[in-house]
């Protein structure tokens, strides 16, 4: 057993100034450490087992501060990542992942099966249960799962938020309906939109795991056999096939395309914002324009929901929020496209490279081995597809749209004083928002001021204070006492949490030098000028042949992987949004560094190692 | 016939060249480029030896007509006072032109007329910095060492009748690398054959060979061409280098000690033609290389260890893919 360790949960304090009751009402109860919710009465039980336990801070989706509502997120995957593994496939050696928010910070741990007989009698039912979605899974995810996800988003964005009327419509009354509709829906909607969300990240986990756990079959069968593989090899062999994931970045290059075909690009460029450009070209008489511009409308359903983040805060920017986003992307394209670049996607390099390295590898093995990598092979890349692509349905598409109509709402609540500003309704979690509007058609039925225009301005103040002092607040990489080995294997593959990297948190706790270790995630050495980017915003920050360093990059930054030479980020593992999305770009990426974009300094010359996942910063 | 440079030899001529010259020669035709050079080959050699009449003592050796050892040292001095035939002095002379401006490698290359395969091991004759018109003494030096009390012993033991051991001589010029060292055709530490592994110091490849040093390694895919691993040792801080035709050991001045031996141009270039030998023979090897402006293949082996341990490493399937996903999550681990 080691003797170093991380501090244990319940020995980590809330920041000076932060109110513990304020704080304990932003998330849910039983997400919280047992001493923080009990105070001195904490069962000992409860305790110990929050000591037992190993917790990493999950920055790979949650590298941002809580907000109350922002936490519906991870407080849903929880419930559905660990019941996929531990009660309906029943994964032999894994339980659920638990959560703990420790001063403002979701942390994660894995609940792993050890007792062999446990693990004997669950293999009977993963192998009938998970077996059936194996031997079906493309007619699964094509027939069931698609078509289903789309119609929970669907569904979502169909539900109005409406204000309350001054009187019912008379329909009420002379169509027998017995009940006030404006009053109802408005509440019932709201339960609605919280519980279609928990019904897309069903979805979400419904085929994850069992994706993941047939690649790790492929990827540790590659291992032995040849123990220096690089993982991106691994992972070039089964990616690359055309992932609805880059589809929207696709998309601008065919309307950059387009544009320059029908003699348009000038006139797009010619516009300094997409507002500005969308005025003037609904407004043109020019046949090329309008069918442009036909073309630029119709793209943004579904393909510009699609966040800049990772998809977990409402404050990651969506294209379809700020149209800029993708029109300067656009503009980058025409201008590309204009001095004759070719514009060829990665995925058709990707496609040639992935048979030919596959070939390659199979040649290297002994006959009897060739049949096994075939198969394995054809599984990964079975399960591939929806491995890349079950992103742009759940954190892309739905989540666009269920923070839309959550920003209904709170135009609904500011307007009637609840909120100084219809974003506000981020400070306050889903159920309050449910009681919030019950107070508000309590008052509008009774005829009375509403409460919680005297309660929530005041206790908002109070919790925005409380998130500017956590955004401070520095958490550490872990809690607990590190395992000797980690066997859990979505830990591993998902989060790049293995026993090197806690090594390297350990040792990283004394003091940053100027070796930045990561994970790595596409291959290629390189040096340059680091640019350090925190939100989509600073984007145009980054020049052709600079190395970005952010703290998380998603697909949607695509365009800009075009432009650079290297990209190191402060989260994510071999599987990784950022490190799928380097790979398809063909540019060397560390990931999953921790902290790189706070060490790092804009401009500093840096080299970046994409097969050790190594960074160094050279003065 | 009685020198051949060596791109013209190949495998089969080990009677003509001996092992070492007939190998180097197959070296090139598998693709690999070698320090250019010659080869005086066994048909020189005899020709010397009858054309000095020293053949008539080495038979009296042959039947022990006297103390072996007493006649072994007459042969030797007979050898080395023996007069050079017109041809071969031609010969050696265009060496010596060709090389006016080099230091030479001179070494022995023997091979045995009844069975030419058969390793000499051990008994080889080497002089390093040896200048052009210095050759022909070299030379002699070489055949004489066929004579040397420990190879007479040898092969006297072994019954080898020592009149039908001739001795080739492979003149080779000699490098003075900018880095050296060793490569594999297959990952040493765990037999993955998809890798080429190179380990390399400044200087000659003695650092790396004998250990002294913990070289800088490469590991490059041999699927993709690319530098997958690169470990720069910063402990590279002794190496060889020539100075004046001999070996000089030194300190590695620090910044170099520090910094990688070798660009990726070179270390792909080693990968190209490690590649290139393991196809054409067909099976692992094991490499000395040296850079000098070019990438040169000083040496090739079989790799011996992995190419017959290699089997041991099973997967272990159940014949149930469903199954085998089950097992492999249960014996995960990293």
């Amino acid at each position: 057993m080691s003797e170093r360790r991380f501090p244990y949960p319940d020995e980590v304090k809330l920041p000076e100034g932060v109110d513990p009751e304020v704080y304990k009402r932003m998330y849910a109860y039983y997400r919280l450490p047992a001493t923080l919710l009990f105070d001195r009465d904490a069962p000992k039980e409860l305790v110990e087992w929050e000591r037992k336990m190993f917790w990493y801070q999950d920055s790979l989706h949650h590298y941002d501060v809580m907000y109350p509502l922002d936490d519906i997120h991870p407080a849903t995957w929880e419930i559905a990542l660990s019941a996929y593994n531990s009660r309906i496939f029943v994964v032999p050696p894994a339980n659920g992942i638990p959560h703990r928010i420790v001063n403002g910070y979701l942390f994660i741990s894995f609940v792993p099966v050890l007792d062999e007989k446990e693990i004997q009698k669950r293999l009977e039912y993963f192998q009938k249960r998970a077996g059936y979605y194996y031997q079906n899974w493309n007619d699964i995810y094509e027939k069931n799962w698609k078509p289903e996800a789309e119609k929970i988003v669907k569904e979502m964005e169909s539900l109005e938020f409406r204000d309350l009327p001054e009187v019912e419509d008379e329909k009420i009354v002379f169509e027998r309906m017995g009940y006030s509709s404006s009053a109802y829906h408005l509440v019932d909607n709201w339960l609605r939109l919280v519980m279609l969300h928990q019904r897309l990240w069903w979805k979400h986990f419904e085929m994850l795991n069992l994706g993941y756990a047939a690649y790790l079959l492929f990827y540790q069968f590659m291992k032995q056999k040849f123990p220096d593989i690089p993982d991106q090899h691994i992972a070039l062999m089964v990616a690359g096939i055309d992932v609805i994931l880059f589809k929207p970045d696709l998309e601008l290059r065919r309307l950059a395309k387009l544009a320059v075909e029908l003699g348009v690009a000038d006139r797009i460029l010619s516009f300094a914002t997409a507002e500005q450009m969308e005025a003037e070209l609904s407004r043109s008489n020019n046949p090329n324009e309008k069918k442009w511009f036909e073309e630029w409308n119709s793209v943004k359903y579904p393909w510009f929901y699609y966040t800049t983040g990772i998809g977990f805060y409402h404050h990651e920017p969506r294209w379809i929020d700020d149209l800029n986003i993708p029109f300067n992307f656009l503009k980058d394209y025409i201008i590309k496209v204009k001095r004759g670049e070719k514009l060829e996607t990665a995925t058709e390099r990707l496609r040639r490279q992935r048979d030919e390295i596959a070939a390659k590898y199979r040649e290297l093995l002994k006959e009897e081995d060739r049949k096994l990598f075939d198969q394995y092979l054809q599984v990964a890349r079975t399960v591939f597809p929806y491995v890349e692509e079950h992103n742009f349905f759940v954190e892309h598409w739905g989540h666009t749209v269920f923070y839309n109509k959550v920003k209904e709402v709170g135009k609904i609540l500011s307007k009637h004083g609840f909120l100084e500003r219809p974003e506000d309704i981020f400070y306050m979690t889903w159920w309050e928002v449910y009681l919030a509007l019950l107070d508000l058609v309590a008052s509008w039925a009774v005829v009375m001021p509403p409460v919680g225009k005297y309660y929530w301005p005041r206790e908002i103040a109070k919790r925005k204070e409380i998130i500017s002092k956590l955004k401070e607040y520095k958490p550490p990489p872990a809690l607990g006492r590190p395992p000797e080995v980690v066997t859990e294997p979505f830990t591993v593959m998902l989060w790049g949490v293995t026993r090197e990297r806690i090594e390297d948190w350990l040792g990283t706790a004394a003091g940053a030098g100027k070796i930045i270790k990561g994970f790595p995630a596409s291959p290629g050495v390189v040096e340059g000028r680091a640019v350090v980017v925190t939100s989509v915003e600073e984007l145009n920050k980054v020049k052709e042949g600079d190395i970005l360093v952010c703290p998380n990059t998603s697909p949607a930054w695509g365009p800009v992987f075009a432009k650079v030479k290297a990209v190191v980020s402060d989260i994510g593992g071999l599987m990784a949004h950022a490190a799928i999305v380097a790979r398809e770009y063909g540019v060397p990426a560390v990931v999953g560094t921790g902290n790189a974009s706070r060490i790092i300094k804009d401009g500093q010359r840096i080299r970046v190692d994409g097969f050790k996942g190594v960074v160094e910063i050279l003065e | 016939m009685i020198v051949l440079p060596i791109s013209s030899l190949r495998k089969t001529d080990v009677l003509l060249a001996g092992g070492k010259g007939a190998s180097l020669g197959e070296l090139v035709r598998a693709g690999a480029k070698v320090p250019p050079g010659f080869v005086v080959t066994s048909m020189a050699y005899k020709a010397y030896i009858e054309y000095n009449n020293i053949d008539r003592l080495i038979y009296k050796l042959e039947r022990r007509d006297g103390d072996p050892l007493a006649l072994a040292a007459k042969i030797r001095e007979a050898i080395l006072n023996g007069e050079v035939p017109d041809d071969l002095k031609r010969e050696l002379m265009k060496i010596r032109e060709e090389f006016s401006r080099d230091y030479l490698a001179v070494r022995s290359s023997a091979t045995y007329e009844d069975s030419p395969e058969f390793s000499f091991a051990g008994i080889h004759e080497t002089y390093l910095g040896v200048r052009g018109e210095e050759v022909e003494y070299y030379v002699k030096k070489v055949w004489a060492s066929n004579f040397e009390d420990r190879a007479v012993t040898y092969k006297l033991d072994n019954r080898i009748p020592p009149s039908k051991v001739y001795m080739a001589v492979v003149v080779q010029k000699l490098l003075n690398p900018k880095a050296a060292g060793v490569a594999f055709s297959l990952d040493p530490r765990n037999g993955d054959r998809s890798v080429v592994v190179i380990e390399s110091n400044w200087g000659l490849g003695e650092s790396v060979v004998s250990g002294e040093v913990t070289p800088d390694r490469f590991v490059v895919s041999k699927i993709t061409n690319e530098v997958v691993k690169k470990e720069i040792s910063p402990s590279k801080n002794v190496m060889y280098v020539m100075e004046n035709g001999r070996v000089v050991h030194k300190e590695t001045p620090p910044e170099a000690a520090v910094a990688p031996s070798l660009s990726d141009e070179e270390v792909l270039e080693i990968t190209r033609q490690v590649v290139s030998l393991e196809r054409y023979f067909g099976y692992a090897v094991d490499v000395e290389w040296a850079v000098e402006g070019d990438v040169y293949i000083l040496q090739s082996r079989p790799e011996t260890v992995w190419s017959r341990k290699a089997a041991e490493a099973k997967w272990i399937s159940t014949g149930d893919i469903i199954k085998d996903i089950v097992y492999n999550l249960l014996s995960f681990k990293l």
